[in-house]
């Protein structure tokens, strides 16, 4: 290889678009997991859905959206050099996500009028959510991350690969969630 | 300009909030009058999800050249 | 060098430990809970997926993503020890491609060799009727275990030849993500053990499908069935993305993608079948698994599930698998023939996407495993047109090949052998396809020994005989010594008549009546000759196999030194020396000029590497 294109590919610039082929690479393949759970819920509950408590479903699924709201916020300041701005809205974005959890797994799941082993309900309920809040678990994990490393100055408006990486985990995880939560509590009729 | 940047950016996220939560009291309302209608909610959940891939991952980053 | 420095050790002292450490953990929460601590089940589950995960961290492979967590810094510059010299550099943690892809490959011979020796057992319980030694619960856990491990050594073989093959063919001097390349290697040793160790808890009777009623209750040996099988399939994963990265990003100048080696192709289009498709069959484990660990019923008709689903997201995977085993070895085919023929592969661009083709195709005819299960009868038709669609992409590959052949200037050097009898072993696998992916035979066929017949002929068409042309044409360049030539003809020619005895048997058996996964059968149906001819041939294929291990473990200590190119190949991996340098193509500056399988074309060069070719050479 010619020494430009040596000293070209070794640039910063260079190598960032290629950690966001590999990023979009790797959400493209979990997206797959979610997609195969959609198809099993939809196979076999049909046009049923379990019975779930609406408020706490629009509750939690407005915090989420929220979250990416702040998400973007926090990308947006670090890629101007905003970082006190970064680190308050990645702050917020990490307490929404536990919020999220609390709300999903220590709320939604102790009132479920039925356990993981009742049927095909509790079985698509428990593995839907649960899947999905082990995801929002590591994203909260990666929030943490990237907080503390923001907050010790790793990242600059020019150089910040690891906020940028995490903001669109993120924001999949809130993607993902936009399909499950029709999924799960608006389409169809409750089952008997 | 940096901040005129920044303001602008901070102003396009608050605006796909909004869409986001008028989709959102949207396919709630519907599923709540009863009109669990497939079509209309898979529709809605697909809009919301382009709101997001476009304007908050920035999928279109991925396609620029250099 | 102390021994437990090597990766491989720290990392199988670090599970041992891990798997204690994890079994403890859930018996501390039983025991809070307050319920009986010791269940066998979730203790050994957990166990083993916390000794992966040490295991993971033994190796040192995940060293530096911890350094990037804390905020410390790393260097992208990697450098082989020289202390590792011979077999130890295999052993230790690296993160060269080339060390990599060896690797993958040393542990796809290992499971290769396992698998065999289950087929072994229980060919020679086969050979007569009525059972001889092997009692049906072991029969079947080999039977199954045959099946399985030998998937993992295809796609450890497939990851061995992409990861080795790629960057160099590309100009590239590493793949995009060398640590993620080496992390997803190691994660196929704890899956080699946690799969093979079911032996020893009650094995499992499914095959190597694991359909569900049956895994539902079958012994503990299935969850580590289940879990072997899903941390192989995030190393497949995780191997695939760095590959697309690679191909998409680390292309030399003048590398416009119909100017790769046709066999980056292949990597491609099996990457992208990777990277997708294999989720599905990860959920579908899971959810057995939960079944088993939890009382869900996904799959219970009992409590509203269907056993058919299971089916759907198994197969939506599992058909793409072989096509991930085929187009590899396809590409291997497309890659050596214009070497040994002296002749530009003919139709290359077609070739190149007919291997993107198949993909795509083939991710639409998977219900053609399921055309007797019981699914609604009108699905078996669509996929009957788009199973028999397939032959099409595939027959350009045949008739490239023929063209390529044409009034060639051909040697038969054991590579070249190699090929030849793939070609015509998947030949006969391809032509035995038809009758299955139609609907009215099938229902006659499935679930018979003709079907054994079809993929054991398609696997060492399309796979195996590929692979060891492959092993033994990159050998000089990966080693800088030669093979035996005389042992390379031998292990071909002992190979392939036993491995048409074989198929052809499989596939008469299965006419006659000889099912599927069973230890036994009836003397009145009067296959037992044929049997016991199937039998002896594997004993045939396994002393070939024995004649390779042996010549390439001699010839790499021992062998004649050989040159850079001894095959005298345009490709660009051939114009460096061998064996290759650490950094590949840093030193050499290199640029793509020409095409690249303008064999016999007086004057024209490929790359900037090419020596200049004389008016007078032959060629």
């Amino acid at each position: 290889m010619s020494t430009e294109t040596l000293k070209y590919r070794s640039e910063y610039k260079y190598k960032l678009a290629t950690n966001r082929l590999g990023l979009w690479l790797f959400i493209l393949s979990d997206a797959f997991v979610f997609g195969g759970l959609l198809v099993a819920r939809f196979y076999l509950l049909g046009d049923t859905r379990p019975e779930l408590d609406q408020t706490l479903g629009l509750i939690v699924t407005s915090i989420l959206l929220l979250s990416s709201f702040f998400m973007n916020r926090a990308e947006t300041a670090m890629a101007h050099g905003d970082r006190q701005g970064f680190l308050r809205g990645t702050l917020i974005t990490l307490v929404l996500g536990v919020v999220f959890l609390v709300g999903v797994v220590g709320v939604e799941w102790q009132i479920a009028p039925f356990k993981a082993s009742d049927g095909v309900i509790g079985s698509i309920f428990y593995t839907m959510t649960g899947f999905h809040a082990f995801h929002v678990l590591t994203g909260v994990i990666f929030l943490a991350v990237v907080y503390r490393n923001g907050r010790n100055g790793h990242y600059s408006a020019e150089e910040h690969w690891a906020v940028e990486a995490c903001a669109v985990y993120w924001h999949f995880v809130d993607v993902v969630w936009i399909f499950f939560y029709p999924a799960l509590y608006l389409i169809g009729t409750v089952a008997g | 300009m940096e901040e005129n940047g920044k303001k602008q950016a901070y102003q396009m996220g608050f605006y796909v909030l909004v869409v986001l939560a008028v989709l959102t009291i949207g396919e709630y309302l519907l599923a709540v009058v009863g009109a669990t209608w497939w079509s209309v909610l898979i529709f809605i959940a697909i809009l919301k999800a382009y709101f997001v891939v476009q304007n908050y991952m920035h999928l279109p980053r991925l396609f620029e050249s250099e | 060098m102390a021994i437990f420095s090597l990766g491989l050790f720290t990392g199988l002292l670090y599970q041992i430990v891990g798997t204690l450490v994890g079994m403890g953990l859930v018996m501390l929460i039983r025991l809070l809970m307050g319920i009986p601590v010791w269940n066998p089940e979730p203790v050994w589950v957990v166990g083993m997926l916390f000794g992966t995960l040490a295991f993971m961290v033994g190796t040192g492979s995940v060293d530096d993503w911890f350094k990037w967590a804390k905020g410390e810094p790393t260097t992208d510059e990697h450098h082989s020890d020289p202390r590792l010299t011979g077999l130890k550099k295999y052993l230790a943690l690296s993160f060269d491609h080339k060390v990599i892809g060896i690797q993958y490959g040393l542990w796809a011979l290992v499971m290769i060799t396992v698998a065999g020796s289950f087929a072994l057992t229980f060919r020679t319980e086969l050979a007569a009727p009525d059972l001889q030694f092997l009692q049906p619960d072991l029969y079947n856990t080999f039977m199954s275990l045959h099946g399985i491990v030998m998937i993992m050594g295809i796609l450890l073989g497939v990851a061995a030849m992409s990861n080795y093959l790629v960057p160099l063919m590309i100009g590239a001097s590493d793949m995009a993500f060398p640590r993620l390349n080496a992390f997803a290697f190691w994660l196929n040793v704890p899956s080699g053990i946690i799969l093979l160790s079911s032996i020893f808890f009650g094995g499992f009777d499914t095959g190597w499908t694991g359909y569900p009623p049956l895994s539902d209750q079958a012994p503990l040996g299935m969850q580590m069935f289940f879990i072997g099988v899903y941390i192989f399939g995030l190393s497949s994963i995780l191997g695939s993305l760095n590959i697309l990265v690679t191909i998409f990003r680390m292309r030399a100048p003048g590398m416009i993608l119909f100017r790769m080696p046709v066999f980056v192709w292949t990597a491609l289009a099996t990457s992208i079948i990777s990277l997708t498709a294999t989720q599905l069959i990860g959920l579908s484990f899971q959810m057995v698994m939960f079944q088993r660990l939890f009382g869900m019923g996904f799959f219970r008709p009992e409590v509203g599930g269907n056993v058919i689903l299971f089916q759907h997201l198994f197969w939506f995977y599992s058909h793409p698998a072989v096509y991930v085993f085929i187009l590899t070895g396809l590409g291997v085919i497309s890659e050596l023939l214009p070497v040994f023929v002296r002749k530009p592969l003919f139709g290359y661009r077609w070739v190149a996407l007919s291997s993107l083709a198949i993909a795509l195709v083939g991710f639409f005819v998977w219900a053609h495993h399921m055309f007797a299960s019981g699914m609604e009868t009108y699905l078996r038709v669509p996929f009957m047109f788009s199973t028999l669609l397939v032959a099409v992409p595939t027959g350009i590959k045949f008739f490239s090949w023929v063209g390529t052949m044409w009034r060639g200037k051909m040697t038969f050097q054991t590579p070249m052998l190699f090929v030849l009898g793939g070609i015509s072993v998947f030949l006969l696998g391809g032509l035995s396809g038809p009758p299955n992916g139609t609907v009215a035979t099938d229902l006659h066929l499935h679930d018979t020994y003709w079907i054994v017949g079809h993929f054991h002929a398609t696997m060492f068409g399309g796979f195996v005989f590929p692979f060891f042309a492959a092993i033994y044409y990159w050998f000089p360049k990966m080693t800088g010594r030669m093979y035996n030539e005389k042992f390379g003809k031998l292990h071909f020619w002992l190979m392939l008549p036993a491995f048409y005895v074989q198929s052809l048997g499989q596939m008469q058996v299965g006419l006659l009546g000889m099912r599927r996964r069973i230890a036994d059968y009836d003397v009145a149906l009067g296959i037992s000759a044929s049997q016991m001819a199937i039998t002896i041939a594997g004993f045939v294929i396994a002393v070939s196999v024995g004649i390779f291990f042996l010549n390439l473990l001699d010839s790499a200590k021992r062998g004649e030194v050989a040159e850079a190119n001894p095959w005298n190949s345009r490709s660009p991996e051939w114009q460096l020396p061998s064996p290759v340098p650490e950094h590949n193509y840093a030193d050499h500056p290199f640029e793509v000029l020409g095409e690249p399988y303008d064999y016999g074309l007086v004057g024209s060069v490929y790359t900037s590497l090419d020596p200049v070719p004389e008016p007078s050479a032959t060629d």
